[in-house]
């Protein structure tokens, strides 16, 4: 009797292992297949949004009717927007991506350039018409090559877990799967694109990397630290040793610094050329605040002067956890100029300085030879919403969204319990952009 | 001989046991919702929201003082014995469903992730971006967690990458914390803060949208790009 309790054991064991593994088996095939689902249903999705853009375009081609092509042209921005939401979620290696993506963006953003410039009256010019041809081109090229990996997709040889598998594996160069492959190709050959320089954010001459306008000499390391002591303040240091070097388009020196007051250690980065500070990160933690941000600001506005930054004036600015950071833009005469644009970080407890960052200023800075605008300011009030209650108003220059800069009118004012911007082409009298400013308990946003 | 046999049945035994506890497991928590209840006793909003719809659809007519008393224990049984609910006078989840309100988790509004509010740069994005640096450079300094966030927020900006925060995160393959479920790590108060400083404009990389560790990286072609920096063990690339 009792030698079969031992067997018994063990057989009862065996199936209850055995239900296990069943169970965690089929609760894995559950897993694969649903995100094999959505992984094949972002791929159909971005077959049939490219299917669209390239029906959009041709359409576009041949279209007379204004009213039309902003609807054609608004269609293509919103399909391609979506089929580069739709790419991105593709469980592809970013190589094998990133020319495909790039192409989707910029025509996404192309055509919304286009679009606006279309709604305000304007015809196609001629060059705009051409960069459109060849997009339809690569467009087509790019839906037949998609066209040929859905049929392998729809006769079930694709199987996008395995694709994760390599991905994972990251398997020699070489050994790879046939959706890769293929969008491999697709980069390689298909898409030939004009350089497309317009008004946008993804415009060829808004993606070269910034470069710092700073003239002067190449300094060395040491030079660079005693400068970075100065900025920091002579009084504050402890300790100093070399940090991290930036190289590529805008070359540092990184300078760590420790102070004696305990918010350190400074991250400080300073150019190569000119010896610049760029910007400060401090590491130390924020202490419990005891002063308003109007105080904080006034700090900031002192730290800045004596560092040789006059004529800035603070703009926005937020408070989290006991620090402030405040925003200033340069002044040029009564002119605000926005894109020249410095941050400086105060801690709300002791009120020293913890951070700074002048990438934008160093870059944008420059002597502007700012025009008398062709509007009066009465002649720009008038072509405000009569909604808005203005509050304030003065010359301003913002930044374009493809980088370049307007002068505007800058209006200020309500709309029932809402705080707006409004910013008006003190030449062309075009309403060039709306913020709305978001006063929060942590300071002024502006979306 | 006798201890060997011992030995055997207390294994035996003992993988049973394990077993045994995993089946369990797995069914349990499939099946595993915290309830809320409202009940006779309690204050607050919840009762009063009840209190509201009650009176409206006619089942109640005491005072809406927010106080869940006899009316509303009555009330609610009325309500439910309507509703073809379990009449216990108790107001859980599938009574709050069928009256059409949630009880949410509490009246507090507590919670540490707040949601992310679409377009603008909320408190949801701070929390959602300090999750990818705690799960990607935890034990980096503080510098390299700053640089990881401006790795992600440079990403956004470029055209070849995804245009949202959590695109960009979520992108499959894109970052080794998201495939193995670090990211879901509470981000300490460092990653928090790095996160704001990125978000604040800080970059220490000016304009990386690569990093990768030396020791680990196989691919040749990151191999390839242009080193900006290299902060602990992440080197920084465009």
């Amino acid at each position: 009797m009792r030698r079969w309790v031992i067997p018994g054991l063990l057989l009862l064991a065996l199936i209850i292992t055995g239900a296990w593994g069943y169970n965690q088996y089929m609760q894995n095939q559950d897993y694969t297949t649903r995100t094999n689902n959505l992984y094949q249903k972002s791929f159909y999705e971005l077959v049939g949004r490219v299917g669209n853009i390239e029906s959009g375009l041709s359409k576009l081609m041949v279209t007379g009717d204004q009213g039309q092509t902003i609807v054609m042209l608004s269609d293509v921005w919103r399909q391609a927007d979506s089929a580069g939401s739709h790419l991105g979620q593709l469980p592809l290696r970013h190589m094998a991506l990133d020319n495909t993506s790039k192409f989707l963006s910029q025509l996404s953003d192309y055509c919304r350039y286009l679009t606006i410039k279309a709604g305000e009256g304007k015809p196609l010019t001629v060059d705009e018409m051409n960069n459109l041809k060849e997009l339809y081109n690569s467009c087509i090229n790019l839906s037949n090559e998609l066209r040929i990996l859905e049929s392998d997709v729809n006769t079930g040889t694709v199987s996008w877990q395995k694709i994760v598998d390599y991905g994972n594996k990251q398997l020699a160069e070489g050994t790879q799967d046939i959706v890769t492959r293929q969008f491999t190709k697709i980069e390689e050959n298909s898409i030939e694109y004009p350089t497309l320089i317009y008004d946008g954010p993804f415009s060829e001459t808004l993606l070269k990397p910034k470069k710092l306008n700073i003239t002067g000499d190449d300094i060395d390391y040491e030079k660079a630290e005693g400068i970075a002591i100065d900025f920091i303040g002579r009084d504050r240091v402890e300790r100093v040793g070399s940090g991290a070097e930036t190289m590529g388009s805008i070359e540092t020196w990184g300078v760590t610094i420790e102070t004696n007051d305990g918010e350190g250690p400074f991250h400080v980065s300073v150019s190569k050329k000119g010896g610049k500070v760029v910007s400060v990160i401090s590491e130390g933690v924020p202490k419990k605040a005891t002063m308003s941000y109007k105080e904080a600001e006034k700090r900031a506005k002192d730290f800045l002067e004596k560092r040789g930054y006059r004529n800035m004036v603070p703009t926005y600015g937020q408070h989290n956890d006991g620090v402030a950071v405040i925003n200033f833009a340069y002044k040029d005469g009564d002119v605000i100029i926005y894109p020249d644009l410095i941050k400086v970080k105060v801690s709300l407890g002791t009120g020293n300085f913890m951070g700074f960052e002048a990438l934008n200023y160093l870059t944008a800075h420059k002597d502007r030879d700012l025009k008398e605008p062709k509007l009066s300011l009465e002649e720009a009030r008038k072509l405000v919403n009569r909604n808005l209650e203005i509050t304030s108003e003065r010359l301003a220059v913002i930044p374009s969204k493809g980088g370049n800069e307007i002068q505007c009118y800058e209006f200020k004012g309500k709309f029932g319990n809402d705080n707006f911007i409004i910013y008006i082409n003190a030449d062309t009298g075009k309403e060039e952009n709306i913020l709305k400013i978001l006063n929060t308990d942590n300071g002024t946003m502006v979306i | 001989m006798k201890t060997k046999q011992r030995l055997l049945v207390i294994t035996v035994l003992l993988t049973l046991f394990i077993c045994t506890v995993m089946i369990v497991e797995n069914t349990r928590s499939t099946q595993k919702a915290e309830e809320t209840l409202v009940y006779w006793g309690m204050y607050g909003d919840k009762v009063f929201e009840i209190q509201q719809k009650l009176k409206q659809w006619g089942y109640y007519d005491g005072p809406i003082d927010g106080y869940y008393g006899a009316a509303t224990f009555d009330a609610v049984k009325k309500f439910q014995a309507k509703n073809g609910l379990l009449v216990d006078g108790t107001v859980g989840n599938q009574t709050a469903a069928a009256m059409g309100i949630s009880l949410g988790t509490s009246s507090s509004g507590g919670g540490t992730a707040p949601p992310s509010r679409g377009g603008s740069r909320g408190e949801g994005d701070v929390y959602l971006l300090a999750k990818a640096v705690h799960g990607e450079a935890r034990g980096e300094p503080y510098l390299g967690k700053v640089a990881v966030a401006a790795v992600i927020l440079n990403r956004v900006a470029d055209p070849r990458f995804p245009d949202t925060i959590a695109g960009v995160i979520y992108q499959p393959g894109a970052f080794t914390a998201v495939s193995d479920g670090q990211i879901n790590l509470t981000p300490d108060e460092e990653s928090l803060r790095a996160a704001r400083d990125a978000l604040n404009g800080w970059d220490p990389t000016y304009g990386a949208v690569y990093y990768y560790n030396p020791a680990k990286a196989t691919s040749a072609w990151i191999w390839s790009r242009p080193v900006h920096l290299v902060i602990g063990r992440h080197h920084f690339a465009t």
